[in-house]
């Protein structure tokens, strides 16, 4: 009887660990999924963030007083570019990069003279914070003004600088672009601006 | 005897009620698995499409917008080199010379000697293409006639490579663009952006 016993409680604390197990096997899968979500969840939100301040900064630079279409005293032009205060405060236009085209080395900046964002970075930075931002003419001739453009860098241990950012947004809005100097009535050109939020 | 058929009927109820607990245990654990999976699948659906629909919309008014804003290079009748509108010029003549009622010329310009109405659509497709379709967009171009009492004429359909974005699918549009044609009749021009 002492033994049959014995057999009971052995099977039954078999039982009990058995059962022990696989709640904790339960819940370690549970903190593994808790945490795998966790992680997937703040990397969306920073992208999130990323999106959402790339769209704030397409806005800013789409209505840059600097740069605006504007008639006299009648209200602005939306989605519209002033030429002619482009390609004041940003005396260097270039052709479009194409795919094949590399992207200018950080340590290797191309000499070119100063425009009007260049000299008073510091205020736009205030504004765009670190982004890219380049107004592209597609008709009728191809061509592209970069009117920001600021990234993140360190310096490694050998002095060089290196890039500082991981993730970049871009977004894209279609513009016009005013040439009031093209005759008797301004012409609008067709074209897109490009904002590159750097995280 | 008697005895010995009580005990084991004692037996068989707490084995009974064991068994009935074990179910329960079982049936508690396979409903908090499934509470656990619901809450991950809600979680995991919700996704922000807030920024997304913003973007789409406000892309597909300035695309509208701007294309039809657009100047563009054209002969006027003598050879006279004058840059129109896509849309207010361009759109407005294809209109009043459309090619369904055998017009080969349109009557004001002559953009690279092609009538208006098929430089319209060359123009806007290359211009969205290299704009939206650049992006990897599903676009929509649809402009029409409208007249007082008829059936509104299409003046042109441009989808992207990709396909179009019918009404069954949740897509963002432009607002209608209305361009008033000389003589009578209205012209609606409408973008719509989807996914």
């Amino acid at each position: 009887m002492i033994a049959s016993n014995n057999k009971k409680a052995q099977l039954h604390i078999t039982e009990t660990i058995a059962v022990l197990f696989i709640f904790f096997i339960l819940v370690a899968f549970g903190l593994i999924f808790y945490a795998r979500y966790q992680q997937t969840a703040v990397q969306e939100k920073q992208e999130q963030l990323l999106a959402s301040r790339a769209m704030d900064t397409t806005v800013k630079a789409l209505f840059l007083p600097e740069l605006m279409c504007t008639k006299g005293e009648a209200e602005h032009e939306d989605n519209c570019v002033d030429l002619i205060k482009l390609t004041a405060a940003t005396p260097n236009s270039l052709p479009p990069l194409s795919p094949a085209t590399p992207e200018p080395t950080l340590s290797e900046p191309p000499i070119q003279p100063k425009s009007h964002f260049q000299d008073n970075s510091e205020y736009y930075f205030q504004l765009f914070s670190y982004s890219n931002i380049t107004f592209i003419q597609v008709y009728p001739t191809p061509q592209q003004w970069q009117i920001y453009n600021k990234q993140k860098t360190k310096k490694t241990p050998d002095g060089k600088t290196i890039k500082d950012w991981t993730r970049k947004e871009p977004t894209y809005f279609t513009i016009t672009l005013r040439d009031d100097l093209a005759g008797t009535t301004p012409q609008y050109r067709y074209g897109y601006i490009i904002v590159e939020a750097y995280s | 005897m008697k005895q010995h058929t009580l005990s084991s009927l004692k037996i068989n109820q707490l084995h009974t009620k064991k068994a009935q607990m074990e179910i329960i245990g079982l049936v508690v654990i396979v409903i908090l698995l499934t509470l656990g999976m619901l809450f991950l699948a809600m979680f995991a659906l919700n996704e922000d499409t807030s920024k997304k629909i913003f973007t789409r919309k406000g892309l597909a008014t300035s695309t509208a917008t701007a294309l039809l804003k657009t100047n563009v290079a054209c002969n006027q009748e003598g050879g006279e080199k004058v840059y129109p509108a896509l849309g207010k010029d361009i759109l407005e003549d294809c209109a009043k010379n459309p090619q369904s009622q055998g017009n080969s010329f349109c009557t004001i310009y002559s953009c690279d000697n092609k009538h208006c109405c098929d430089y319209f659509n060359e123009t806007t497709t290359k211009f969205l293409n290299s704009t939206l379709g650049k992006w990897n967009k599903k676009y929509e171009f649809e402009a029409k006639l409208i007249y007082k009492q008829a059936q509104p004429v299409t003046l042109s359909i441009i989808k992207s490579k990709k396909g179009g974005c019918p009404k069954t699918k949740p897509r963002d549009t432009s607002g209608l663009n209305p361009i008033t044609v000389e003589g009578g009749g209205l012209i609606e021009t409408v973008l719509y952006l989807c996914d």
